[in-house]
This record gives structure tokens, C-alpha cells and sequence, in this order.
């Protein structure tokens, strides 16, 4: 049966017709443009995994590393210059007569703390004017207003009509470095506040040096009966306070 | 490699394609394209298997709807070969495997374990469809009719 079939398939390709010319020239053709497709293709696949890679990877970084930190509300840490009045309640005390003036409030860092709180000051020109600091304390028995002349002895508070004790201070002997400070206690509750305005330092010009608020204007803010009350309830720079601001001139508490 | 095996293996394949195909033109461009293939194999081990084992793969791929249409070359003395006729006839009335079996073994000269390698089965999956295929084959040839004349 094998020879016989393998006759009988043999016979079935007899009417074969004559091949074209040049098959072999044909077939090497064929040959070449398979080739040079094949190499695109792989051109192409590398191409495309490529780019493939790059998506995914920016995709997956896109999707799983965390993007920058959105500010809160409850921060204010970018050193800016801004509207003085719309700052934190202590600064709404005290804006009006640095916006009078059209100067400008910077906070510089750290601008705040339990119980005090710094604000730096610059003029219209952007020019730094020194800074204003207040502080407040707890002094229920008391307070010790203290005399330049003599650390130990204890000034005489003048009143106000609202019955706010409060003491005075100045120094304006070294042009670069000159303070108005004011020293205020509510005897309703003890609670006092300390204003102090300092100059720009190192200016050598007793004008340039001249405090961002003039005594007057320290006074009126720091015996405002209603200024302790905007810093928050246990708020307060009594000793031990490292963070506070160190005073011109010290609030001593009577214990 | 080279274009004297093309020059070659072409009229062999040529004819092993029409007899699995049923069309010259088809088996031509089959064993081209199988040829061209080869030419850019770095790898084909065994040229004639490899070769083999292309052409059967191109062979298998449909072509639209058309099934057992038999095409006669433009000779008219060759077209109206009634054996030949008579002969892909039967031989497409078999399974494609076995059709495939046949002509490998029998046309070809493979043996059992070339003809399995070339198509992927093993060698007793080879044994039956040759043995499926002969009977078959036999009784078609037996029973068949050139086409056009029933």
C-alpha cells in the first residue's frame, strides 16, 4: 500500500505547472522584507515597552508617593508680610497704630509661645523697624514694678480710669538699642501683660532706631483691660518660661 | 543557509503543499513565503524538518470560507488531469492531520518520528493517523469519482 500511495501522489503532481522565473531571487526578496520587518518590530516592541515602562512608573509614583504637604489653617509659618488686623486677637490690640503709621507686620520665627507672643515690624519701604513683644502673666498677689535705679526697690503703679495699674519704662541712651516698654496689671484677676517696643538695633541713627510704637501708643495698647484676655486661658510666662521673651525691664510677680 | 538549498527543497515542498492545499498558486506562495522564512531562521536545526514543520503550519491557516475547491493550473492538458483531480479528492476527505500524515510519510519519505516530530504528536498519535488515513484513503479512492463526473 506505501509504494503504492506513495505512487499514486507522486502521479497526482504530474500536472504540476512550470515554477516562475527566478523563484530564488523571489524568495531571497521575500527573505529581506521579512528581515528588515522584523527588526522594526523589535524596534517598535522596545519602543513600546519603553514608553510602557515610564507610565507605569510615573503612574506608581503619581499613585503611592505622597505629594507635598498642603498647609494648615492652624499654622501660620510662612514669614510674609500681611494686613496687621487680621492677624491673632493679641495683634488686633496692636495693629491700629502700626497700620496707622503703614507699617507692616512680619512674624518672624518662633513668633509665639505660651504666653507671648513677637512680632517683627517693617516700614513702607520694607525696611525692618524693630518688633514689638508681649508677654503675660499671672501676678494674683501682686507685682513688684521694678525701678532702673534700683533692682530691689518696687515703683508706684499709675491707674487708668478703668482701674488698670500700669508702669512706664524708656531707654533711649543708646540709639541702638532703644525700648518702650510698658508693664500692665487688671487687679481684677492679676493678670498682666507686658508691651515692650524695640527699636531696630545696630542702625546707629536714633531715628532709624527709634521703636516701631512710641511710648503713648504702648501704653494705650498694653493697658487695654480687655488685651489679656487674647491670650488663651493658662496662658502665661511666669517662671520658669524659657521660651519667653527676655523684657527690657523684668515682670516680678509678688509671691 | 543558502540559496542553493532554496533552489533545491522549492519543486519538493512546492509539491507537498499542493498536495495538502488542492492550488498550485497557493502552494507556490506557501512554500515561498516558508522558504523566505528559512532563509532568516538562525536556528532551524534540521533544515528539511524545520522547513517541514513551517509549510504544514502555513497550510493549516484558514483562508476565508472556501473548503475542497481544487484549482487546475492554466495548462489545459495538466487541468484536466482526472487523477489528479481524483487523488486531492480523497485526500480531502481525510482529517487535516491526516492528510498530513499521509503525504509526510508517504509523499515526503519521513519516518515515524520525524513526521511526529515535524507535526507535534507523538509517535503512536502517528501510527494511528497514518493507519486511520491509509484505510480511509483507500476506501475514498475506491468509492470516489473524478469531480464533475457525479
Amino acid at each position: 500500500m506505501s509504494a503504492l500511495l506513495t505512487d499514486v501522489l507522486q502521479r497526482a503532481c504530474e500536472s504540476e505547472p512550470l515554477p516562475g522565473d527566478d523563484v530564488t531571487a523571489d524568495i531571497v526578496a521575500r527573505a529581506d522584507r521579512l528581515h528588515r520587518r522584523s527588526a522594526w518590530v523589535l524596534v517598535l516592541a522596545g519602543v513600546a515597552t519603553i514608553v510602557i515602562v515610564v507610565l507605569l512608573g510615573y503612574t506608581a509614583t503619581t499613585l503611592l508617593l505622597p505629594g507635598p504637604k498642603l498647609p494648615t489653617t492652624a499654622a501660620v509659618p510662612v514669614p510674609q508680610p500681611r494686613p496687621s488686623g487680621v492677624l491673632d486677637p493679641v495683634l488686633a490690640k496692636l495693629a491700629p497704630p502700626i497700620d496707622a503709621k503703614g507699617y507692616t507686620i512680619v512674624p518672624p520665627e518662633p513668633a509665639s509661645g505660651p504666653g507671648w507672643r513677637r512680632y517683627a515690624v517693617h516700614d513702607r519701604s520694607g525696611a525692618p523697624r524693630g518688633m514689638v513683644e508681649v508677654a503675660v502673666f499671672d501676678a494674683e498677689a501682686g507685682l513688684c514694678l521694678p525701678v532702673s535705679a534700683d533692682p530691689s526697690a518696687c515703683a508706684l503703679p499709675d491707674r487708668t480710669a478703668a482701674g488698670v495699674e500700669y508702669a512706664r519704662y524708656s531707654t533711649t541712651d543708646d540709639v541702638d538699642w532703644q525700648v518702650n516698654q510698658v508693664i500692665a496689671r487688671r487687679p481684677v484677676d492679676g493678670r498682666t501683660v507686658a508691651v515692650m517696643a524695640t527699636g531696630e538695633r545696630g542702625t546707629g541713627s536714633a531715628a532709624a532706631g527709634e521703636p516701631p510704637l512710641t511710648m503713648a501708643e504702648a501704653e494705650a495698647v498694653a493697658t487695654d483691660p480687655h488685651l489679656p484676655d487674647a491670650f488663651g486661658v493658662g496662658e502665661r510666662c511666669n517662671r520658669p518660661a524659657p521660651s519667653c521673651p527676655i523684657l527690657k525691664f523684668p515682670v516680678r510677680p509678688s509671691d | 543557509m543558502s540559496d542553493g538549498y532554496v533552489t533545491q527543497r522549492y519543486v519538493h515542498l512546492r509539491r507537498a503543499a499542493f498536495l495538502m492545499c488542492g492550488d498550485w498558486a497557493r502552494a507556490d506562495d506557501l512554500t515561498r513565503a516558508t522558504l523566505a522564512r528559512y532563509l532568516n531562521e538562525a536556528d532551524a536545526g534540521d533544515p528539511d524538518l524545520w522547513t517541514y514543520a513551517d509549510l504544514m503550519a502555513g497550510v493549516k491557516k484558514p483562508r476565508g470560507r472556501r473548503r475542497r475547491v481544487f484549482v487546475a493550473p492554466a495548462d489545459g492538458e495538466a487541468g484536466g488531469d482526472a487523477h489528479t483531480v481524483l487523488v486531492l479528492d480523497a485526500l480531502h476527505g481525510l482529517t487535516p492531520r491526516c492528510r498530513a500524515v499521509l503525504v509526510l510519510r508517504h509523499f515526503c519519505g519521513l519516518a515515524i518520528d520525524e513526521t511526529a516530530a515535524v507535526l507535534d504528536l507523538d509517535d503512536g498519535r502517528v501510527l494511528a493517523l497514518e493507519a486511520e488515513g491509509l484505510g480511509a484513503f483507500a476506501s475514498l479512492l475506491a468509492t470516489a469519482h473524478p469531480a464533475g463526473t457525479r
